[in-house]
């Protein structure tokens, strides 16, 4: 589904933000990218839905050589990636129910059945009470939450999510993932970054831990080893 | 279904961002007035010149002289052909002896000349009324071919005075071309800096519209929307200068000389023009905001 061959990201001269990295995301797996702060999990995560070009490599969506895209079709990848962001991008000036219509209709739902699966994925993450308040009016936790029911209302076959518990409550943190373990199951391939610990060891799932720009540990590269 | 939700959103959007942005907007609306105003002017100018050039081209002596062995067949096919022609109103016919008669009435001082020389001097001839100036091209081919036929001998016809018309109206044109280009150019510039400002404003908006997916097109349509209902807006207030200008010229300055008004009768613009005016600010607004919004959304 997504594959990197030798990725190398360098903003600066002085540091490489990511540095030959070569991984495979099959269809359908659920992995953690993991590692501490400024190890290059956001700056991965934004080369697979090309917000970033890499300085060096190739990376393949869906079969999909995506560096070498042209603007004017870069659409067809977003709609196919459902992303996560960690500062939510959410658009201010309109209702939360908006914000998920507005990305159902810009590929093509009609009006009716946008406001239906709308209503449908905001209640999935608990928030269809507040569906006509603006984004600035919820907390960063809630604002998390319809970052995560707007990129589910598509159903993208890969899901991004960079940090998707960082505003959250542990209880509430679980649930969301208990949320991305459902769309998973139904083949959905999801790419979290993360640097919870306590979430990745709970959910027992494939983990890339990056270091410096590094892979320094890919647990299924482990299991394949034994 | 979705064309019409979509346009709906765009059109919203345009509006939203016109409101908005109304101190900047302002700015556009007004250049764009003046310089459909301008252009505005020399086409009335333009409309109105020719009005008065084609009403005196009615008036250009057109005679075409006949040889005396000029037969009846000959006048007879001779006339059916100057009716035919688009340029003519009607032709007369005036017989050798008409025209005698004619000198010795408009002329009586001298009319013991004529019937001195022993002969009628004067040539049979068809006096051509024109219906309106048409071009110059159109009019010269007319009786350079009226000239080739074989019973006409000579003609009467002020070539000068045509080309002298249509060297003003032509100058009158190059003015307005000119002068509407220079101005059309600024407006063009003007809204393509106010949409640009419009658009920076929206930079947030239009990169998460694109990381979610949404085509170029999608992004790009309500500015250019809004350009071209800038556009609009100043063909309108355009037009409603010029009325208003017209107005004061009518009021205030045709009575102070009444060679104007005794010229011809002084017309607003027609419709085809208005509309002209307002479908030319919509192309302006759209031109303008076009070279703004593609080089803006591609760097978002």
């Amino acid at each position: 589904m997504v594959q990197l061959f030798h990725v190398y990201k360098q903003y600066d001269r002085e540091s490489m933000a990511l540095s030959d990295i070569n991984l495979r995301f099959d269809k359908g797996e659920f992995v953690f990218v993991t590692g501490p702060s400024g190890a290059g999990k956001t700056t991965l995560l934004k080369m697979v839905f090309r917000e970033e070009i890499p300085s060096r490599g190739q990376i393949l969506v869906g079969g999909r050589n995506i560096a070498l895209m042209p603007l004017s079709k870069l659409y067809l990848l977003r709609r196919n990636i459902g992303v996560v962001f960690q500062d939510f991008k959410l658009l201010k000036r309109r209702t939360i129910l908006d914000n998920i219509c507005f990305a159902l209709q810009i590929v093509g739902c009609p009006a009716r059945a946008q406001k239906q699966r709308a209503f449908a994925v905001l209640k999935m993450v608990g928030l269809q009470h507040k569906m006509q308040s603006y984004p600035l009016q919820l907390s960063g936790g809630e604002q998390q939450r319809v970052a995560i029911a707007r990129a589910l209302a598509n159903e993208p076959p890969v899901l991004l999510a960079d940090e998707p518990t960082g505003n959250l409550d542990p209880e509430l943190a679980r649930e969301i993932m208990k949320l991305f373990e459902d769309i998973n199951a139904h083949g959905t391939t999801v790419l979290v970054a993360t640097h919870n610990r306590e979430i990745i060891r709970t959910m027992g799932k494939r983990t890339v831990t990056l270091d410096r720009g590094r892979v320094v540990d890919d647990t299924l590269k482990a299991t394949e080893a034994l | 279904m979705t064309i019409l939700q979509n346009t709906r959103y765009f059109v919203r959007e345009a509006l939203h961002s016109l409101w908005l942005s109304r101190a900047r907007n302002v700015l556009s609306l007004a250049t764009i007035a003046i310089s459909l105003a301008v252009t505005g002017v020399f086409l009335y100018i333009s409309l109105n010149a020719r009005a008065i050039a084609q009403a005196w081209a009615r008036d250009i002596p057109l005679v075409f002289f006949l040889r005396g062995d000029a037969t009846e067949a000959d006048i007879g096919q001779l006339h059916e052909k100057l009716e035919s022609s688009p340029l003519v109103e009607h032709a007369e016919y005036v017989g050798e002896k008409e025209a005698l008669e004619r000198f010795k009435r408009l002329y009586a001082k001298f009319a013991g000349l004529a019937t001195d020389l022993g002969e009628n001097p004067f040539p049979a001839s068809f006096e051509v009324k024109l219906r309106s100036a048409g071009s110059r091209g159109a009019m010269q081919s007319f009786v350079d071919e009226i000239r080739q036929t074989r019973c006409v001998s000579d003609v009467q016809f002020d070539e000068e005075w045509v080309r002298r018309i249509d060297a003003a109206l032509l100058l009158i044109d190059m003015g307005g071309i000119f002068l509407g280009g220079v101005f059309v150019l600024a407006s063009i510039f003007t809204i393509s800096n106010v949409i640009r400002l419009n658009i920076y404003s929206y930079q947030e908006e239009i990169e998460i519209m694109m990381l979610v997916g949404a085509k170029l097109g999608f992004i790009r349509a309500p500015f250019l929307i809004e350009g071209a209902l800038q556009g609009m807006l100043g063909g309108l207030l355009s037009i409603g200068v010029l009325f208003g200008l017209l107005r004061g010229f009518v009021l205030y300055v045709a009575p102070m000389n009444p060679l104007i008004t005794s010229l011809v009768k002084l017309q607003f613009l027609p419709v085809w023009a208005c509309a002209a005016l307002v479908g030319g600010g919509m192309l302006m607004g759209f031109a303008g905001s076009a070279t703004s919004v593609g080089k803006v959304v591609s760097q978002a």
